[in-house]
């Protein structure tokens, strides 16, 4: 069994009274309920410093995921959630085609396009 | 599969050019959310490390659930159309898994199949070759492997940003016009 810490907080009165009855409506002791508080909180906390940091370009998304404690998976649904852009989106994009045709070759219509879209980019 | 499927409709032999590719975990999620994954192998044989590996099968080896994602990657490791295969040593910025695709990339001089943008800048100041779902499925599509309709719909599917997708989508469309 893990160890465990014991930590003493104060609480307001109505902070209390709520978490009283929390604990009475669940059925478990007032400790276990703020203990699943805490927990929450601390993954909450590092989500949200996860997605910071990937949306600043300083983490990818392993590293991200890793922080938060979630799958490669959940941290992109949170990203496309949030609608999270990376800085480097475009730029990969517009690289990763040029990429491609030449090295499995491509329409002259592709090329095109290609080229226009390098045109605006600049 | 028939032979004439080996040829694209430009006449490239698509056997003789196929590369070699190291994929990471945000690729694959997306690649077969799209649905365009098998196609995916007609032009590249795919290597995974196995730190990238696990990053793909967590949701059934941690969460313990079954994802298609995951089936179909153990599938393919199973038939040989993926092989695990390990950098000698990872380079040094980032996270252990991203650093493993990009070494074994480096090491190896294979294709790097990737969608999170972030590295990107990285693997390009190695002249790594860099690609991901969204061009793949423009190239597909550019290719007659894929028509728009399919193309546009694996698009929509990935966990890009609206602002990729829409650009995606936009040169799907443009491209179309162009053809004809």
């Amino acid at each position: 069994m893990a160890t465990l810490i014991t930590k003493s907080i104060r609480l307001e009165k109505d902070e209390n009274d709520i978490l009283k009855q929390i604990s009475q409506e669940e059925g478990v002791s007032e400790a276990a309920i703020l203990r699943k508080f805490v927990r929450q909180g601390m993954s909450t906390y590092r989500l949200e410093q996860a997605v910071a940091a990937y949306t600043r370009g300083e983490a990818d998304l392993s590293a991200a995921a890793r922080y938060a404690d979630v799958s490669v998976y959940q941290m992109m649904t949170e990203l496309k959630r949030r609608d999270i852009a990376p800085p480097a989106e475009t730029e990969k994009f517009v690289d990763g085609l040029k990429i491609l045709v030449e090295t499995f070759g491509g329409s002259e219509a592709l090329r095109q396009t290609i080229a226009d879209l390098e045109h605006e980019s600049r | 599969m028939l032979k004439m499927d080996k040829f694209d409709s430009k006449h490239y032999n698509i056997e003789q050019m196929k590369q070699n590719a190291s994929v990471d975990a945000s690729f694959w999620i997306n690649i077969c959310e799209g649905d365009i994954i098998l196609h995916v192998d007609e032009y590249f044989q795919l290597y995974v490390p196995s730190i990238v590996a696990e990053e793909i099968r967590y949701p059934l080896d941690i969460l313990g659930f079954e994802h298609r994602t995951v089936s179909i990657f153990n599938d393919w490791v199973e038939n040989g159309k993926v092989v695990i295969q390990n950098p000698l040593k990872a380079v040094d910025w980032f996270q252990v898994g991203e650093n493993a695709a990009i070494a074994l990339a480096l090491e190896r001089n294979y294709f790097l199949l990737i969608d999170d943008a972030n590295p990107y800048h990285r693997a390009k100041s190695f002249g790594l070759k860099t690609a991901g779902s969204t061009e793949i499925a423009v190239l597909l599509y550019d290719k007659d492997r894929i028509s728009f309709t399919k193309a546009m719909e694996a698009i929509k599917k990935t966990h890009a940003s609206r602002k990729q997708k829409r650009q995606s989508m936009i040169v799907l469309e443009r491209l179309k016009r162009v053809k004809g």
